[in-house]
């Protein structure tokens, strides 16, 4: 019955409470674009997928706030401006425990609105996850190197 | 201390912000660069983060060079190839066109005068030149080097001693990707022969036992140029002498580090001070020491101390110098704005020291959404008596759930100059049509930020998150921050606790902080001590720590909290992840806290008085409240160990192990609260847990997730299976199909089982707009001695979302 409680608590869980992803900041130079996505609680990065390209990127960390007993929006997006060379992205995130087994897991869509390539890791600050990306070239080869290719 | 109290001090602190802040104008950009000499320009075709194999490259561009280059960019590698070269921008951009429809992530460069110099012709795979350009290949060079070490974790560093007579060849650094793995090598060349490489190599065997010779192609040596590592000119011995130690390499360049950040220290302090004159002496300085991680601030610094100075046209030399010097520097943007800056402005103006700054930039960026959510339960429940047939119970329904959630996120940052400063505002409206359920608004953020990134300070003012240096959530307060060394960072904060719980006691705190880093490009860390008091007495009074290591592969985070009023660890918590090759990661963690960390106010969980003084005035001690605190304050330890591993492009597997413990407490709660009887601790839980992630399993454009787990522990085992897909169809739109089923059984003989599917769906309107639609429902059944019930749960939201 216990456990049937929580889930009735998660499924019905109203979205008023803290917001865990602060900013988003991006910056490009020569097509290149670093994202840092800023939380509010120090997060652990745990895992991301696909390895390093693609349209969707699911990002696995996990909270580890000092606090623990705050509630946490179940679900947030944050949008950024524009940035030249940069496919427009929006970040979503779930915290419902189905996500990831683990305490507070803290579970990322970023979803670009065309394929990239990119780089994922912890931010130096303990705070932060940064990806670097580049625009996805490669499924545009030119048709006359095509018969190169094995 | 209500927010209200904080609104003249956002508003003054807003006109405080930069005096150029208030010029502000949406959208002004600084023109591209301008530097000394003529100006070239080149369509970049291709980019990647690993080196571009051959058969990528076109080899009908005939009118054009094609040619591969690579920059540091964001501390991140990156190869290019590109096409060049054209006179104006204009040019690059009609070609970049032209070929849009086969390169569509192509874009218009302004190269570099160095690497105009020093490109060659790409050689495709059969040998033949990649285009017809009238420009003739180099000339064969020397084509063998001695590579001095390998490393694969790191990028090595000369050590000495250094033979006199190689003092004149070129170090440079060579990464590349090796079956997926980075390599970085130091290489040593040229040579004519491999017979001439050998005898060097023979040279320099003490230092580099492991060196070897080999050829290199004529690409590799005209890129060395790019990665040269300069020996400090003390490393170089005249003559050999054995007999006298040699300072390793590595020592020389740590104390040119060292100078270098000391001089660079106190130019930054005469900046400050409008000494321009002693800054320019001491920036001069250190720009004659062999090239350092400062060099690049330094070149800009001594720009803008001219520029302060009024020497207007040695500002302009040092920045154009600069940007030769450093194309693909971070600041490089600052520099090309700051020269822009100069070479329009009006020359009798520019003559005039200082000149404000007018490049600026105020963006407006976030969200507004709203959404309905409803939920309604419906509970059937039978009764089986010993004897007899079973009994129906009334049937429960009821609605759980209606309201409308407006959320508003908006972010206001305004750059100029040295400032960038934001406004935050986050607030979340609930408007509950449930009977006898208020409406409630949750202000998250409100404050003002102001960042100067020349002497390096901030403040923030107002409502903001908190969870660091000590402070365990979002507060009311002000936060203030000066890097006073170049690695040292000094912070206080001040505030009271704004965390929507219950509690009626005024609570305060303060604290200061201290980061470090990073050292040694990998270590970073802070200290700090917080007091908290809660209606005049000590609420929480910690010391802690955090220390931080990264490198390409790994990285650990390490946190101590300790309340030196209690006596007692809040939290000893390590983290750590580890990279094996390029597709198998682990991961772990050890976290041991109290839960909620140790407070007074822990003396409140579970009682309807909220009040701590009214706690005192009733005769309770202050001993005995921080004796009720520890007792209801439960300890929780965790311990978690898991791995990822990269099958494929398309499919990952990931499993993990974890254990957990969380202690008991004793019956709490003073009447006229409802007791709370003595929880058990949950003993050893173990989790087990493994997922699979895959895309285009479907669709081409899917992502599924499968998970399993299982649960065991003194009290209750469970299994847990998940499936959840994510396909995005026709552009615009999104589809999530989720499913989940547990079941439980416990000591007692308790049964329980769930099934939970969800579905979503999402619309994309006008790039700015998302309409979305949920629909989920949660089938229960509970089953005991004597007791068996059915519970069916629905869940519906609907809404959408403005990005702005």
């Amino acid at each position: 019955m216990r456990a049937l409680g929580l889930a009735t608590c998660a499924l019905f869980a109203a979205v008023a409470d803290a917001q865990l992803l602060d900013d988003i900041e991006v910056r490009s130079d020569q097509g290149v674009a670093e994202i840092r996505l800023h939380f509010t609680a120090p997060v652990r990065y745990i895992k991301h997928f696909p390895a390093e390209r693609g349209e969707l990127v699911k990002l696995y960390l996990q909270v580890l706030s000092l606090d623990g007993a705050e509630e946490r929006a179940w679900q947030e997006y944050k949008h950024t401006p524009s940035i030249p060379l940069v496919p427009p992205f929006t970040v979503m995130y779930s915290t419902v425990r189905t996500c990831l087994a683990v305490r507070d897991p803290l579970c990322l869509d970023i979803q670009f609105s065309k394929p990239v390539r990119f780089r994922v890791r912890q931010g130096e600050d303990g705070r932060s996850i940064l990806l670097h990306v580049l625009a996805d070239t490669d499924s545009h080869t030119p048709p006359s190197d095509t018969r190169n290719k094995r | 201390m209500p927010l209200q109290k904080f609104v003249p001090f956002l508003v003054v602190l807003i006109a405080l912000m930069s005096p150029s802040t208030a010029l502000a104008q949406t959208g002004t950009h600084a023109p591209t660069t301008a530097t000394a000499g003529t100006r070239h320009f080149a369509v970049t075709l291709l980019s990647s983060f690993e080196p571009i194999p051959d058969a990528l490259l076109p080899t009908n561009l005939k009118t054009h060079r094609v040619y591969r280059t690579q920059s540091e960019i964001f501390g991140k590698r990156i190869y290019f190839v590109r096409l060049g070269f054209f006179a104006t921008a204009a040019e690059a951009t009609a070609m970049r066109d032209t070929l849009a429809a086969r390169y569509p992530g192509a874009f218009m460069t302004e190269v570099t005068a160095e690497e105009f110099g020093a490109t060659t012709f790409v050689q495709i795979r059969n040998g033949k030149p990649a285009s017809q350009s009238s420009t003739p290949p180099a000339p064969r060079a020397d084509l063998y080097v001695v590579t001095l070490v390998v490393s694969e974790t790191d990028t090595p560093l000369p050590v000495g001693p250094w033979p006199a007579k190689l003092k004149n060849k070129r170090i440079y650094r060579r990464d590349i990707m090796q079956n997926g793995a980075p390599r970085y090598s130091l290489q040593l060349g040229f040579f004519a022969s491999a017979a001439e490489a050998e005898t060097a190599r023979k040279l320099l065997l003490a230092s580099y036992p492991q060196a070897g010779v080999r050829q290199i192609s004529q690409q590799e040596r005209d890129e060395s140029g790019r990665t040269v590592v300069v020996l400090p000119a003390e490393t170089a011995a005249p003559t050999p002498k054995p007999a006298k130690p040699t300072l390793p390499l590595t020592s020389v360049r740590g104390d040119v580090e060292s100078q270098a950040s000391n001089l660079l220290e106190q130019s930054r302090a005469a900046l400050t001070r409008g000494d321009n004159n002693s800054a320019i002496q001491l920036l001069t300085k250190l720009l004659q020491l062999p090239p350092n991680r400062h060099s690049q601030d330094a070149q800009e610094l001594i720009g803008l101390a001219h520029e302060r100075n009024g020497e207007i046209a040695k500002a302009k030399r040092e920045y154009a110098l600069c940007l030769e010097l450093y194309p693909d520097w971070p600041g490089a943007e600052r520099v090309r704005q700051r020269l822009a800056e100069l070479e329009t402005a009006p020359k009798t103006q520019a003559l005039k020291a200082p000149k404000k700054k007018e490049v600026s930039v105020s963006t407006a960026y976030g969200g507004f959404s709203q959404y309905y959510y409803r939920g309604n339960s419906r509970v059937d429940s039978t009764e089986t008596p010993i004897v007899g047939p079973p009994q129906p119970l009334p049937t429960l329904t009821s609605l759980d759930q209606s309201a409308l959630i407006s959320n508003l996120d908006l972010t206001g940052r305004f750059r100029s100059g040295d400032y960038d400063n934001r406004v935050v505002i986050r607030d979340t409206y609930a408007l509950n049509f449930l009977d006898n359920t208020d409406n409630e608004n949750r202000l998250y953020a409100a404050y003002a930020e102001v960042r100067n990134k020349l002497y390096d300070y901030s403040g923030r003012l107002g409502r903001q998150p908190g969870n660091s240096a000590g402070v365990l959530g979002r507060f009311d307060g002000i936060t203030l921050g000066y890097s006073f060394l170049p690695k040292w960072r000094i912070n206080v904060v001040a505030g009271e606790p704004a965390d929507f719980n219950p509690i009626s006691s005024d609570r305060q705190f303060w604290g200061t902080s201290l980061d470090l880093g990073t050292f040694a490009e990998r270590w970073n860390g802070n200290a700090y001590y917080i007091n908290q008091t809660i209606d005049g007495i000590i609420d929480r009074q910690a010391v802690g720590a955090e220390l931080r290591y990264f490198d390409p592969r790994s990285s650990l985070l390490s946190l101590v909290d300790y309340d030196v009023s209690y006596g007692v660890l809040n939290i000893a918590l390590l983290q750590g992840t580890y990279q094996v090759g390029s597709k198998t990661s682990l991961n772990l963690l050890i976290d041991h806290r109290l839960a909620p960390v140790m407070q007074t106010s822990n003396a409140l969980i579970n009682e309807i008085n909220t009040s701590i003084s009214s706690f005192l005035q009733q005769g309770m001690t202050e001993e005995q409240l921080r004796a009720q605190a520890e007792a209801r304050t439960p300890t929780s330890d965790l311990i978690m160990i898991g791995a990822t591993h990269n099958f494929n492009p398309t499919w990952q597997l990931g499993g993990d192990i974890k254990r957990y413990n969380i202690s008991g407490t004793p019956a709490n709660g003073t009447p006229p609260a409802t007791p709370l009887a003595a929880q058990q601790g949950t003993g050893d839980v173990y989790v087990y847990t493994l997922q699979g992630i895959a895309t285009a399993l479907l669709t081409k454009r899917d992502v599924t997730v499968l998970s399993l787990s299982y649960i065991n522990s003194d009290s209750y085992d469970g299994e847990s299976i998940s499936i959840n897909n994510r396909t995005l169809f026709r552009e615009k739109w999104n589809l999530d199909l989720s499913l989940v089923y547990y079941q439980q059984q416990d000591n007692l003989g308790t049964d329980l089982t769930r099934l939970t599917p969800i579905v979503r769906i999402g619309y994309r309107w006008r790039d700015r707009i998302t309409f979305e639609l949920e629909a989920g429902m949660e089938k229960g059944e509970v089953t005991s001695s004597g007791l068996t019930e059915d519970s069916t749960l629905n869940f519906y939201m609907i809404g959408y979302r403005w990005d702005f």
